[in-house]
């Protein structure tokens, strides 16, 4: 069993430059908002600074880096993880790379098999892939009926791992996918394939579906009640399944900053509100378009508090954030205490440190990976993880 | 939608498929195809032509009261499943065919598979053809409440969709899933269909709202250009929906093109 906790450096590489007054004028944060808004003389130096971060992160203590993919979103400035990828297997040398995730619905899933075996050729088996569904909105940019998503989600699945472990060449005919010859030359170091996990934020079917296929799950973002409710649903899945679940399949997502104080660390936290109400914001067939999701899936999100990466659920304020440990922020005493709560609660086999937000200073950033590598990884580290009670 | 209490909805069962339909009066068959709102019921338009057809107003497979088979997943399946309830349900007969937006799509696609089968054709503010000149309006991407002022000329004339139930809201919403099957991509046309129309001679009267904000006029003009010997009555002050902004006008021009139906 897994006993000891990775920590990993996440950051949705925000362009840090619109803020509510731009965004206030349209219907919508992401498909409706200009990419007129965008300048690429300010994203080259903004992904640069990123991928300085990701340098340090590896050279500081980190375990892992985890990245993601979202498209028309100002929040995030990756369409595509795997150029961040392999960006990161290039700066770094020892930290695991966490893909979190595919958006497999909305791509090629052959290409996909072949781009993530490449990145762990690469990185010389470093590669975690996570699969996604995907919010709606990246199957509405991708041009894909959003009712088809779970389908495709399913059926490029299985085919990406099929590529991996059947031997090529060979005919696959499904019903959104169709290749009369299959053999691609390159496949991955890790056998028999890279570890695969599924994320979520609120909704239970995507644990369960986890869960059934022994995929580990990581909660983007949940308060702790939720997480834990949602970990039971795992647990209890994992055993209906006919294996036995522990922190190896569980991880969890929260924000959290660390300066040389308290109070310094608490102002730049506030940070982590940066146009928080517009991030999702838009007509209800962006975020849940007519055959998206279930409808008692969306009623189940609806009538909890999740926040975070979450769309639905009652917002809240900064301070009421940290009050419940959502957003960590302080000094390496402080935040090592927080963080060391929360993996004495929940027993994560991974947790994310989604670590910087909108206009937050590369410098701020710098400092907390530096500190968190030196000071709170190690004591975090420390902590024996429980295994999962029968 | 609401459905019209004057006429209670029947089942059929068609291949794998149990069929909601409106049915009513006697005469010729008459086939009256919805759009991708869903099925409207018994509309008084039906009951006016009812005096002279038998008319047939089914739920597309997918809407309302009908199945949803996982192999529908196209208008042209949905053409080969209604005239396989016209072989069914009209045996013998030559139908008119009418289609809605969506509907006359699909009534479209009927007339190009079987020809033959079809004596008259009357598309309404129809689908189904890329836009020569303007787009056809978005649909799926944006709330209905945010498209009802390119639905109607007359706003006012517009129902007010916060009134409508819970229980009807979901069967909209059901609807909206189904047309995202079936018109997402290409959106809400086939590449082909203009020249499969060009292959056939059907009389068929296209009729269209000046004012469709939804589909552009010129997606009518199309169609006139593609079928030979068609005639397009634009009617004037009027929106994607003649039957509910303009009835008597679009109910006389419906009713003087059957009646010279050779």
């Amino acid at each position: 069993m897994k006993d000891r906790v990775e920590v990993f450096w996440f950051s949705e590489q925000p362009y840090g430059h619109v803020g509510d007054d731009d965004l206030a004028k349209y219907d919508s944060g992401r498909l409706g908002f200009p990419n007129t808004h965008f300048d690429p003389q300010k994203a080259h130096v903004l992904y640069n600074q990123y991928h300085e971060q990701y340098a340090l992160a590896d050279e500081v203590g980190f375990d892992g880096i985890m990245s993601n993919e979202h498209h028309a979103s100002y929040w995030c400035m990756k369409p595509s993880v795997y150029l961040d990828a392999a960006v990161i297997s290039k700066l770094t040398k020892r930290v695991k790379i966490a893909i979190l995730g595919n958006v497999i619905a909305i791509n090629d899933p052959v290409r996909m098999a072949e781009e993530i075996a490449m990145l762990d050729c690469f990185s010389g088996g470093r590669m975690i892939s996570g699969f996604v569904r995907g919010t709606a909105v990246e199957s509405l940019h991708g041009g894909i009926d959003p009712s088809e998503n779970f389908d495709r989600f399913q059926e490029a699945h299985d085919l990406i791992i099929k590529c991996w472990t059947t031997p090529g060449p060979f005919r696959y005919e499904g019903r959104h996918y169709h290749y009369r010859a299959v053999n691609p030359w390159v496949l991955p170091i890790q056998k028999p394939h890279p570890d695969i996990w599924f994320p979520g934020t609120g909704s239970p079917e995507s644990v369960v579906w986890a869960a059934k296929h022994g995929h580990p799950y990581m909660n983007l973002g949940a308060l702790v009640d939720v997480t834990k409710w949602l970990k039971q649903i795992y647990i209890d899945t994992a055993r209906e399944t006919g294996y036995k679940p522990g922190p190896e399949h569980f991880g969890y997502l929260l924000r959290a900053l660390v300066a040389d104080t308290d109070e310094e660390a608490i102002e730049l936290g506030r940070h982590f509100m940066w146009t928080e109400n517009h991030r999702q914001r838009g007509p209800r067939e962006h975020n849940d378009p007519p055959g998206y999701q279930s409808r008692e899936a969306l009623n189940v999100k609806m009538s909890r508090p999740t926040v975070g990466t979450g769309t639905y659920g009652k917002k809240m304020t900064y301070d009421e954030l940290r009050e419940v440990n959502n957003v960590i922020v302080g000094s390496p005493e402080t935040v090592t205490r927080k963080l060391s709560e929360i993996i004495e609660g929940l027993n994560p086999g991974y947790l994310h440190i989604y670590g910087n937000e909108g206009p937050m200073p590369h410098e701020a950033s710098m400092r907390s990976i530096e500190l968190m590598g030196k000071e709170v990884i190690p004591a975090l580290h420390e902590i024996k993880l429980q295994p999962y009670e029968d | 939608m609401t459905t019209q209490a004057s006429r209670a909805s029947n089942h059929v069962q068609v291949g794998d498929c149990n069929i909601e339909v409106f049915r009513g009066g006697r005469g010729p068959a008459l086939l009256s195809l919805h759009g991708a709102r869903g099925n409207p019921g018994w509309m008084p338009f039906h009951q006016e032509l009812a005096a002279s057809y038998s008319v047939h107003a089914p739920s597309h497979p997918g809407y309302n009261g009908s199945d949803r088979p996982d192999w529908v997943t196209s208008i042209g399946d949905v053409a080969r499943l209604h005239h396989a309830y016209l072989r069914q349900e009209a045996p013998g007969e030559k139908p008119i065919i009418m289609g809605f937006s969506m509907g006359g799509w699909i009534a479209a696609e009927m007339a190009a598979m079987c020809p033959q089968n079809v004596r008259g054709l009357i598309l309404v503010d129809a689908v189904g053809i890329k836009a020569p000149d303007g787009e056809i309006a978005e649909l799926l991407m944006v709330s209905p409440a945010s498209t009802q002022h390119l639905s109607y000329y007359d706003v006012s004339k517009a129902p007010d969709l916060s009134a409508i139930p819970p229980e009807e809201q979901q069967v909209l919403w059901s609807n909206r899933e189904m047309t995202s099957r079936l018109c997402w991509k290409p959106y809400m046309h086939n590449p082909s269909l203009p020249e499969y129309l060009k292959l056939i001679s059907v009389p068929t009267a296209i009729i269209w709202g000046r004012q469709d904000g939804i589909v552009p006029l010129s997606c009518g003009e199309r169609y006139r250009e593609v079928l030979s010997g068609s005639e397009l009555h634009v009617i004037e002050e009027c929106g994607h929906s003649p039957q509910n902004e303009k009835p008597e006008e679009f109910l006389q021009i419906v009713s003087c093109f059957c009646s010279n139906l050779p």
